[in-house]
C-alpha cells in the first residue's frame, strides 16, 4: 500500500517535469479544500434545499389560506349584510305575523331587492336566494324573472343542507356541493354559505339566506399555491367531504382524509411526510378561518428532490468549471515558469555539442529564472574567456617553444662547434675531436627530443653542461661552470631547455663581454614554500637598468639573439605557470648578473599542453629515471 | 361471437374495490368463469384498502405484467386517471365496472343499473319506511368512491320531488368499506341524531354494519334499507315486529356484473367492440347489449334494473348470491 504512493510521491518530486507537476501543485491546492468543503456541506446543503423548499410552501400556503379565508369571507359578509339590514329584520322580525309583511313599504323591498341583486358580481358570488318560511308568499312577487331571489322554503327542506341546519344549533354553514340540491348546483353555484334568519329565541327559522359562489374561484386560488410540479392543493371541511381541489386527479391520487393529516402533522402549517406509492408526499393543513374548512397542501418529495438535485447538479456544473478554470490557469502560469527554466536547459545542453553560447532572452525578468539566465550568461562568458585564454596560452606555448628549439638549432652555435671540432681535427687532436663531436651530439640529442615537455633538473643539468663544455672547447676552458643544487632536487621537473638560453646569454653578454674573458657560472638551487628557486649567477659585465628593464619584456635590440631566447623562456614559463613564476633578473655593471628562475614544484601540468608523450625509458629525464647525485661541475 | 375465442396466451385482470369484500367476491366470480370459459387467463387484484393509492399501485404492476385487459371498479373517479391512460396508451383494454372513473380513463364503463333507477328506489325505500316524513341518514362507504357519489346524487335528485318534502337529510357518514368503522359510524348516527328514523346505505359493508347496530339499539325504532348482499343479510331482511330492521333492500346480481364486464374485457380485446356509443356485442348465452352514453359523458353498458330484495325473495337470493 505505502510502496506505489511512496513511489508515486518520490517520481512526483524527483522525476515529474515541472510544468506538470507545478499543474498538479496548483490542482491539488484548488481542488481539496473544495472537495472538503463539498462533503462537509453536501448534507447539511441538501437538507437546507429541503427546508427551504418547505418553509417558501409554508409560507405560500400561510399566504393561500389568507386569500381563500377572504374569498369566503365575501360570501359570509353578503349573507350577514343581508341579515343585519333593516329590511331583513323588519321583514322577518316577527313569527307569521302577516300584516307586518303586508306593512312593510313595497319599494322598500324593491330597494332590498336591488341590493341584494348588486352583490351578485358573476364571479365570486354566483347567485342569492332567500328561502322564506310559509307566511312570507308575498315576497315573490317581488322576483324579477332572471334572479328569482325570493323562494319558498319548502322547496329546500329535503336538501342535505336543511336538514343539517334544522337539526343543529348552528346559525351558518359554509356548503359544499354535497350539501346543495342537484338543481341548486346547476342553477345557483356549486359552493354556498347559508345563514339562518330566526323568527326569534327558540322559535323557528323565518327563512334562509343564501349566497352561492363560485367553485371555480375558490380552485383558482388553490391552484396559485401550486409552485412545485405534481403538487396539489384542496379543500376539506371538518367531515373530510372534499370542497374543492386544484388538480381533480392528483387531488384523487393523493387523497387523505383531515383526521389522518391532522394526527400526521399534530399542528397547523407543519408539513411532514407520508408515504405513498415509491415515494414520499410532504402533507400540511391550514385552517381557513371563520369556518370548518380546512386546506390541503400535498407535495410529492420526488419533486422536491428533484429540484434538490437540480440545484445540486447546479453546484456539480459550477464546481467543474471551477475546476477547469484552475486547471487552466495552472497550466498557463507553470507554462511561463517552465518555458524560460527548459529554453536555459536546452541551451545548457547546447554545451554537450558546441562552446557555450549566451541565451538571449527575449526581455529581461527580475525573478529567479532572470538571475539564473544572467549568471548563467555571466558565466558562459567566463568560460568562453577562460577558454580562449587556454586557447591563445597554448598557441603561444607552442609557439615559444618552437622558437626555442628553433633557437637551439642556432646555426652559429653549430658553425662554431663544428668549426672547433675542424680546428681539432686539422691540428690533429683526435681525442679532443671525437670528445667534442661525442658532446655536441649529446648535447643535440637532448636538445631536439621528441621527448617530454619537462624532464628532471638531473637532465637540465645535463644539457647545460654539456653546453657550456662545448663553449669551453671553443673558448679554451675560459668559462667554469658551477652547480650546487641538493640532491633531493634533482628529481625535480622543469620544463626543458630553460638553462640553456640564460646560460648561453650569461656567457655570450656577461662573460665574454669581459677583456679577459673568462669567468664563472655558477647554478644553486633551493625550496621557497612549493615552488622551486633556481639560480643562475655569473660575474660577467652585468647589465646596465635599462637592458635588465628590457631583458623580460622583449623589446630592444638584441645584437646576438640570445635576449630573444630569455624572453622566450621567461614567457614560457610564464604561460606554463602564471605570472608570479619564470625568470627574474639582478645585476650589478662590471660584477655579474644572477638570474632566478621561479617554478612550483608540480610542474605536471605541463604535460596538458603538449600533445606528444615520451615513453622512451632510455633517454635521461624520461619518467621513471632516478636523479644523479651529487654536484656536478663542468670544465 | 360467443364460442370459444383464441384466447389463450391473453390475461385479464379484474381490480376490485377493496379485499375482504362479500359483494366484490362475487363480482370476481362471475368474471373468471366467463374468462376461464373462453380460454383466457384470469387475473384477480383486490386492494388492501379502499384508495385510490393501492389501486395505482396494482394498476402500475399489472402494466409492467403487459395484460392485455384491465376491469377496475374506481375507487377514485379522478385520481385513476393518470394510471388507466398509461395503462390505455400501452395498448391494455381498459374499463370500468361498479364504479365508475371519468370518461377519459376507460373505454367503457360496465354499470349495474341506471343511476336515476337506483336513486329512485333507494329513495322510496326511505320515504316508505320512514312513513312519509322525518329524519334520514347515509351511511356510505368514502368520500371519494365514485358509485357511491353518484347514488348519492341520484337520490338527492330523485329527493326533490315534492313528495319528499317532509324528509330531512341530517347526516351522511362513512364507513370506508371497514366493518368495525361502519359500525362506528352506524353508533354515531343513532347517537347525534335521536329522532333519526331511517339509515340508507348503499354498500354491503355499511347495510350489514347499520343492521347490525340498529339491531343492538333495544330502545331505537330505525330501519335500514340500501345496497346489500342477500346471504350476508338475510338475518336482518324481515319485519319491524320480528325484531328486523331491515324490511327490504335493492341490489342486482353482482356475479352477473362479473361477468359482464368479463365479456367487454373479451370484446374489447378481440376488437368487436371500442367503447364507442352505439356498438353492439353478445355474450355465450347470447344476451345482446348496447353502448349508450353515461352520465358523465362516457360509454356504458347497462347490466339491468335494481332488485328489489325482501322478505318474500330473500330466501331464494340467499342462496344465489
Amino acid at each position: 500500500m505505502i510502496g506505489p504512493f511512496r513511489k508515486m510521491t518520490k517520481y512526483y518530486t524527483d522525476d515529474m517535469g515541472l510544468r506538470k507537476k507545478l499543474t498538479i501543485s496548483h490542482l491539488v491546492v484548488v481542488i481539496i479544500p473544495l472537495i472538503l468543503v463539498s462533503i462537509f456541506l453536501y448534507s447539511s446543503f441538501y437538507d437546507m434545499v429541503i427546508k427551504n423548499m418547505i418553509a417558501s410552501e409554508q409560507t405560500l400556503s400561510v399566504q393561500t389560506s389568507d386569500t381563500l379565508k377572504a374569498t369566503i369571507s365575501q360570501a359570509a359578509y353578503a349573507a350577514n349584510s343581508i341579515l343585519d339590514s333593516q329590511v331583513t329584520r323588519e321583514l322577518f322580525g316577527e313569527e307569521g305575523d302577516l300584516s307586518v309583511v303586508e306593512s312593510v313599504d313595497g319599494q322598500k323591498i324593491v330597494n332590498y331587492y336591488q341590493t341584494i341583486l348588486a352583490m351578485i358580481d358573476g364571479e365570486l358570488i354566483t347567485d342569492i336566494r332567500i328561502y322564506y318560511d310559509a307566511p312570507y308568499t308575498r315576497l315573490s312577487d317581488f322576483n324579477m324573472l332572471e334572479t328569482p331571489v325570493f323562494q319558498p322554503l319548502e322547496k329546500m327542506t329535503s336538501s342535505y343542507w336543511y336538514g343539517i341546519l334544522s337539526t343543529t344549533a348552528d346559525s351558518a354553514l359554509f356548503c359544499p356541493s354535497l350539501y346543495l340540491s342537484l338543481t341548486e348546483i346547476r342553477e345557483n353555484g356549486e359552493l354556498a354559505y347559508i345563514t339562518r334568519v330566526p323568527y326569534g329565541e327558540g322559535k323557528g327559522d323565518a327563512a334562509f339566506i343564501a349566497v352561492y359562489f363560485s367553485k371555480d374561484k375558490i380552485q383558482n386560488i388553490l391552484s396559485q399555491n401550486i409552485t412545485v410540479n405534481d403538487s396539489a392543493a384542496y379543500i376539506l371541511n371538518e367531515k373530510s367531504t372534499l370542497i374543492a381541489a386544484s388538480d381533480a386527479a392528483l387531488t384523487g391520487e393523493y387523497f387523505t382524509e383531515l383526521d389522518r393529516i391532522k394526527e400526521l402533522t399534530q399542528t397547523e402549517n407543519n408539513f411532514v411526510t407520508a408515504p405513498f406509492l415509491e415515494q414520499k408526499l410532504y402533507l400540511g393543513y391550514h385552517v381557513i378561518d371563520n369556518s370548518d374548512w380546512y386546506m390541503i397542501s400535498v407535495i410529492p418529495s420526488s419533486t422536491v428532490m428533484q429540484k434538490g438535485k437540480v440545484l445540486i447538479f447546479e453546484f456539480l456544473g459550477l464546481y467543474l468549471v471551477v475546476v477547469i478554470l484552475a486547471f487552466i490557469v495552472a497550466y498557463r502560469l507553470s507554462g511561463s515558469i517552465v518555458k524560460r527554466i527548459s529554453a536555459v536547459v536546452k541551451q545548457m545542453q547546447k554545451v554537450k555539442l558546441n562552446r557555450p553560447e549566451r541565451i538571449q532572452a527575449v526581455q529581461e525578468t527580475q525573478d529567479e529564472i532572470g538571475g539564473l539566465v544572467h549568471t548563467y550568461n555571466y558565466m558562459t562568458d567566463e568560460i568562453n574567456t577562460l577558454m580562449e585564454q587556454q586557447e591563445r596560452t597554448a598557441k603561444e606555448l607552442r609557439l615559444t617553444e618552437f622558437a626555442a628549439l628553433q633557437a637551439q638549432i642556432n646555426p652559429h652555435f653549430l658553425y662554431n662547434s663544428l668549426d672547433m671540432i675542424n680546428w681539432h681535427t686539422q691540428k690533429g687532436e683526435k681525442e679532443e675531436a671525437a670528445k667534442a663531436i661525442q658532446a655536441l651530439s649529446k648535447f643535440y640529442k637532448l636538445t631536439l627530443s621528441k621527448k617530454n615537455a619537462a624532464v628532471t633538473m638531473a637532465v637540465e643539468l645535463e644539457h647545460v653542461s654539456l653546453y657550456v663544455e662545448l663553449q669551453n672547447m671553443r673558448y679554451d676552458d675560459k668559462i667554469e661552470l658551477l652547480i650546487d643544487i641538493p640532491p633531493d632536487m634533482l628529481g625535480c621537473m622543469i620544463p626543458r631547455l630553460t638553462f640553456q638560453p640564460i646560460v648561453e646569454n650569461a656567457i655570450l653578454h656577461g662573460i665574454m663581454r669581459k677583456p679577459e674573458k673568462e669567468g664563472n657560472i655558477v647554478i644553486t638551487g633551493w625550496r621557497e614554500g612549493t615552488d622551486l628557486v633556481y639560480l643562475i649567477s655569473d660575474d660577467g659585465v652585468g647589465m646596465e637598468q635599462e637592458v635588465l628593464n628590457q631583458i623580460l619584456t622583449g623589446e630592444g635590440k638584441s645584437s646576438k639573439g640570445t635576449r630573444i631566447g630569455v624572453y622566450n623562456t621567461h614567457r614560457r614559463l610564464q604561460l606554463l605557470y602564471g605570472e608570479s613564476y619564470g625568470l627574474t633578473y639582478e645585476s650589478t655593471v662590471h660584477q655579474g648578473t644572477d638570474v632566478y628562475i621561479r617554478i612550483p614544484e608540480m610542474g605536471a601540468d605541463y604535460e596538458e599542453y603538449h600533445t606528444m608523450e615520451s615513453t622512451d625509458s632510455s633517454l635521461p629525464g624520461s619518467s621513471g629515471d632516478a636523479a644523479d647525485n651529487g654536484m656536478q661541475q663542468e670544465r | 361471437m360467443g364460442c370459444s375465442r383464441k384466447d389463450e396466451g391473453r390475461t385479464y385482470a379484474i381490480v376490485t374495490k377493496s379485499a375482504q369484500n362479500e359483494y366484490n367476491d362475487l363480482i370476481v366470480q362471475g368474471f373468471k368463469e366467463v374468462i376461464e370459459e373462453e380460454g383466457g387467463s384470469c387475473l384477480v387484484e383486490q386492494p388492501e384498502s379502499a384508495t385510490a393509492e393501492s389501486q395505482i399501485r396494482i394498476v402500475e404492476e399489472l402494466i409492467q405484467r403487459e395484460v392485455d385487459a384491465i376491469a377496475i371498479a374506481a375507487n377514485d373517479s379522478d385520481g385513476l386517471e393518470k394510471v388507466l391512460a398509461e395503462a390505455m396508451e400501452k395498448g391494455i383494454q381498459v374499463s370500468t365496472f361498479d364504479s365508475d372513473s371519468n370518461a377519459k380513463s376507460r373505454k367503457v364503463f360496465v354499470n349495474q343499473a341506471l343511476e336515476e333507477e337506483v336513486g329512485k328506489v333507494l329513495m322510496e325505500a326511505v320515504y316508505d319506511m320512514a312513513e312519509q316524513e322525518g329524519q334520514w341518514a347515509i351511511l356510505s362507504s368514502t368520500s371519494q368512491a365514485a358509485n357511491q357519489n353518484v347514488w348519492i346524487n341520484a337520490m338527492k335528485a330523485e329527493v326533490e320531488k315534492e313528495k319528499y318534502r317532509d324528509m330531512r337529510l341530517v347526516d351522511i357518514v362513512y364507513g370506508n368499506d371497514d366493518y368495525e368503522v361502519s359500525v362506528k359510524a352506524a353508533e354515531k348516527l343513532l347517537k347525534e341524531h335521536p329522532d333519526l328514523k331511517v339509515i340508507c346505505s348503499p354498500t354491503a359493508v355499511g347495510i350489514k354494519a347499520a343492521c347490525q347496530v340498529v339491531s343492538q339499539a333495544a330502545d331505537r325504532e330505525v330501519k335500514v334499507t340500501g345496497l346489500g348482499i342477500p346471504s350476508d343479510i338475510a338475518e336482518y331482511v324481515g319485519n319491524q315486529e320480528e325484531g328486523k330492521p331491515c324490511p327490504y333492500l335493492y341490489l342486482w346480481n353482482p356475479r352477473e356484473m362479473g361477468r359482464l364486464s368479463a365479456y367487454v374485457s373479451l370484446n374489447l380485446v378481440d376488437g368487436t367492440i371500442s367503447g364507442e356509443v352505439g356498438e353492439t356485442f353478445t355474450t355465450a348465452h347470447n344476451e345482446e347489449f348496447v353502448i349508450t352514453q353515461s352520465t358523465n359523458k362516457g360509454s356504458q353498458v347497462v347490466l339491468g334494473e335494481p332488485l328489489y330484495i325482501g322478505p318474500d325473495n330473500i330466501a331464494y337470493w340467499k342462496e344465489k348470491l
